[in-house]
């Protein structure tokens, strides 16, 4: 079965190391196109390190990464994005003055003629385009021309994904996507990750919120000191597994444990 | 209260929500505020003033071209500004190339327009220095800025060792005070027109005293600027970076925006805009000289602050910057007819200054009672002014008598006097001079301290009645203050009441404003 299906991001061996801190350790990660994995584990785990050194944001120690079967090796997030991987950070990067179709398409404005700084916007096609990404994902704002900084978090949240989502992009990774939500908001972003799924858009969550992981995604990865400590089916594991393998400890779980 | 608004019959009830919705689109604005005191001290002055009218198109267009050089600096400071970083440089780069282009083609026999594209050139040379030390070596705008606006300044001075140049070569007029339609105007006179021309050039010296006479490039230059990079501004990846830069400098990073050379660019386009601002003034001035555009940078940054455009970058628009200059001119022009020396004008500036941050974060913060205590702290401000008037008289004059009586005191005590000392002995008369004017002020004064009390205690607890009669009692004192002879005061007075008046209303507004955007 795993032949049929497309590979679009392996890493193999992949390692960062802090002067003497292993903050990731021999990471051999294999990810299909038509599923969504989350990354879970401790803080301190190697989650972000992980993310990135995948995303150019760092440089690897050692191992390799490969972006649909091809090795990579990005100098910088930028590159990154060239290669169709969006990542959609938990400050989330939006230019708070400047209104939703401005954000959607900060650094690759559509232009009527390209002179450089000097390229004229095609203002018009960008709000239409933005209007056509939001409604894709199923984002309502009441009035788009207005700047972001007035916007709730879950609005501000939802033009950042839309943003990373309306590129045709290969991978998506969000980091804590839901983290300072409220419960309606997050509902409302899980929904449009949902949307995602179903247009075949490959994404990689990292999280806190268990819960949701075994909502929204198909498997999880757990990490624990630097290391992949194993990988979970999020149909078949319980809560319990995955707490169990972030914590390093079989028993010991009680089922009221809050962190489920 | 609801029930009355609710009584009132439909369509006047429509008009007074459009109104209100006009109103709330309006103060959206980041402009808002320094138009609307544009407006304001206009009618003021025009109000105030009965040989003078603000409003003829002359006087106008005399402001606008007394705005032209400071207006282009402060365009280019916008642009920083809205990077969130800062330029304290542009004076000394103004006098700088002021002092060059002129040095050059005075003393170098550089043909003018040579000598223009030296100092522009210049003006971009310094922006690279300043802008690379902030954009690829980190170092704090702030700082750079300030060192620069002592080295440019010192290579002013040692270029030229501070001397003036004789008269400029008259193409330099084209920056500054040459007239579009003065060749046509003596060819009218010389009767060298003929057919349609002639009827042009007879209608532009029937009205030449009232209009064309100061209808001067300075003026023209001044709004193509603005309007050549307002478009530039709103339509291409330049201007979009910029606020991006300003608004979120590694989120703009993160989107793969080239953050380091376009902020670089904007700080060359600064000093740039400063070099111009220096061909518009030397375009109205007799001869260059390295001492020009002092404290320049300051006058930029307030005009761009009460422009309404925010120090942490990211907000505000060119425009502001526009009508910031025009009220920055304003305020001295009014000032000047005030008999307030320039020194006064420097503290009024600052004032200003203080009420236009204060208005950008009132206006952000949406608050009702913030909007009532700015107005109010408005019109207290304005109350404050107008005592001034007349309390500056009555300072001096105890002032001086003070210092005459101490230097008495010390000559009968045997001491000998200093020059200084001598120089504050009074004569008999002008003692009594200076005793008539404390007497004659004296009243007014304490009359407008009270008032300027009453307006400052209304800051912090302002019931709505109370602000109506603090308002009553500003319309009350305008004539008062006119019989006083300080017709020039009486704009203050107007704006403070106008000012309450509209406090007191504040809440409603709101409130008003409220429903209507929730339906």
């Amino acid at each position: 079965m795993a032949q049929d299906r497309k590979i679009i991001l392996e890493t193999k061996g992949l390692t960062k190391h802090y002067g003497g801190v292993q903050a990731l350790n021999d990471a051999d990660f294999k990810m299909y196109a038509d599923e969504h994995i989350a990354i879970v584990g401790d803080n301190g785990a190697g989650k972000s390190t992980f993310v990135r050194n995948i995303t150019g944001v760092e440089q690897r120690t050692r191992g390799e990464v490969f972006v649909d079967g091809e090795p990579v090796h990005f100098a910088s997030p930028q590159e990154a994005r060239e290669h169709g991987i969006e990542t959609v950070y938990q400050n989330l990067a939006l230019a708070d003055h400047l209104d939703v179709p401005a954000n959607i398409f900060l650094g690759r404005e559509e232009v009527r003629f390209n002179l450089g700084p000097l390229s004229w916007l095609n203002k018009k096609a960008m709000a239409k385009r933005a209007k056509e990404l939001l409604d894709e994902t199923g984002i309502k704002i009441p009035d788009p021309r207005q700047p972001v900084a007035g916007m709730s978090g879950g609005q501000r949240q939802c033009v950042a994904i839309s943003r990373a989502a309306g590129w045709g992009s290969k991978l998506i990774i969000m980091d804590e996507p839901t983290a300072a939500l409220g419960i309606q908001e997050t509902t409302r972003v899980e929904h449009i990750i949902r949307g995602l799924k179903e247009r075949g858009v490959p994404v990689i969550i990292i999280s806190h919120n268990l819960r949701q992981v075994f909502n929204l995604v198909d498997r999880i990865v757990v990490f624990r000191q630097g290391r992949i400590a194993g990988v979970l089916d999020a149909k078949t594991a319980s809560g319990n597994d995955v707490v169990a393998m972030i914590t390093g400890v079989d028993q010991g779980v009680h089922d009221n444990a809050s962190y489920i | 209260m609801t029930d009355a608004t609710h009584s009132t019959p439909v369509p006047r009830l429509s008009l007074q929500d459009r109104m209100i919705a006009l109103l709330v689109r309006f103060f959206r604005a980041e402009w808002s505020g320094a138009l609307l005191a544009i407006v304001i001290l206009g009618l003021a002055i025009e109000v105030a003033t009965t040989d003078t009218m603000f409003f003829r198109p002359s006087n106008l267009m005399t402001i606008l071209n007394n705005s032209a050089a400071i207006g282009v600096v402060a365009g280019g400071m916008t642009l920083i500004i809205l990077t969130a970083g800062i330029d304290l440089s542009v004076g000394s780069v103004m006098g700088l190339t002021a002092a060059l282009t002129g040095y050059v083609a005075s003393f170098w026999g550089f043909p003018p327009a040579l000598a223009i594209l030296t100092g522009l050139g210049i003006g971009l040379a310094v922006g690279a220095f300043n802008g690379t030390l902030v954009a690829y070596f980190g170092m704090p705008a702030f700082i750079v800025t300030l060192a620069g606006l002592s080295i440019w300044r010192g290579t002013g001075h040692l270029t030229t060792n501070a001397q003036a140049t004789p008269k400029l070569p008259e193409a330099f007029d084209y920056f500054g005070r040459y007239n579009p339609f003065a060749g046509l105007r003596q060819a009218y006179r010389d009767g060298e027109l003929t057919g349609i021309w002639e009827n042009i050039g007879a209608f532009v010296d029937a009205n030449w005293l009232n209009f064309f006479r100061t209808f001067q490039m300075s003026m023209l230059i001044f709004i193509a600027f603005f309007l050549v990079l307002s478009i530039v501004v709103a339509n291409t990846r330049y201007g979009r970076y910029v606020y991006a830069i300003g608004s979120n400098e590694p989120g703009a990073r993160q989107a793969g925006i080239n953050t380091r050379r376009y902020t670089l660019m904007t700080y060359m386009f600064g000093s740039f805009a400063a070099a111009f601002g220096a061909l518009l003034f030397l375009g109205r001035a007799p001869y260059a000289k390295s001492d020009y555009g002092q404290m320049w940078e300051l006058d930029a940054i307030a005009a761009v602050v009460i422009g309404g455009t925010s120090l942490f970058g990211g907000r505000g628009s060119l425009w502001g910057t526009f009508m910031g200059v025009i009220l920055l001119k304003l305020i001295n022009n009014g000032l000047t007819l005030a008999q307030l020396n320039t020194f006064w004008q420097m503290v009024v500036t600052g004032g200003i200054i203080l009420v236009a941050v204060g208005i950008d974060i009132v206006r952000q913060s949406r608050d009702p009672e913030a909007v009532r205590k700015l107005l109010a702290t408005v019109g207290a401000f304005m109350a404050f002014l107008t005592l001034m008037t007349p309390a500056s008289v009555w300072l001096r004059a105890k002032i001086s008598l003070g210092e005459h009586a101490a230097a008495m005191a010390l000559r009968e005590a045997g001491d000998t006097l200093a020059p200084g000392h001598t120089a504050r002995l009074m004569e008999p008369e002008a003692i009594q001079a200076a005793q008539l004017a404390a007497q004659s002020t004296l009243v007014g004064t304490l009359v407008l301290l009270v008032l300027t009390i009453l307006a400052a205690v209304n800051i912090f607890r302002g019931a709505r009645p109370m602000t109506l009669v603090l308002a009553a009692g500003f319309v009350v004192m305008i004539p008062v203050v006119a019989l006083m002879g300080y017709q020039a005061a009486t704009p203050f007075l107007v704006l403070g009441a106008c000012a309450l008046a509209a406090s007191a209303f504040v809440f409603t507004l709101f409130e008003r404003a409220r429903s209507l955007s929730h339906d």
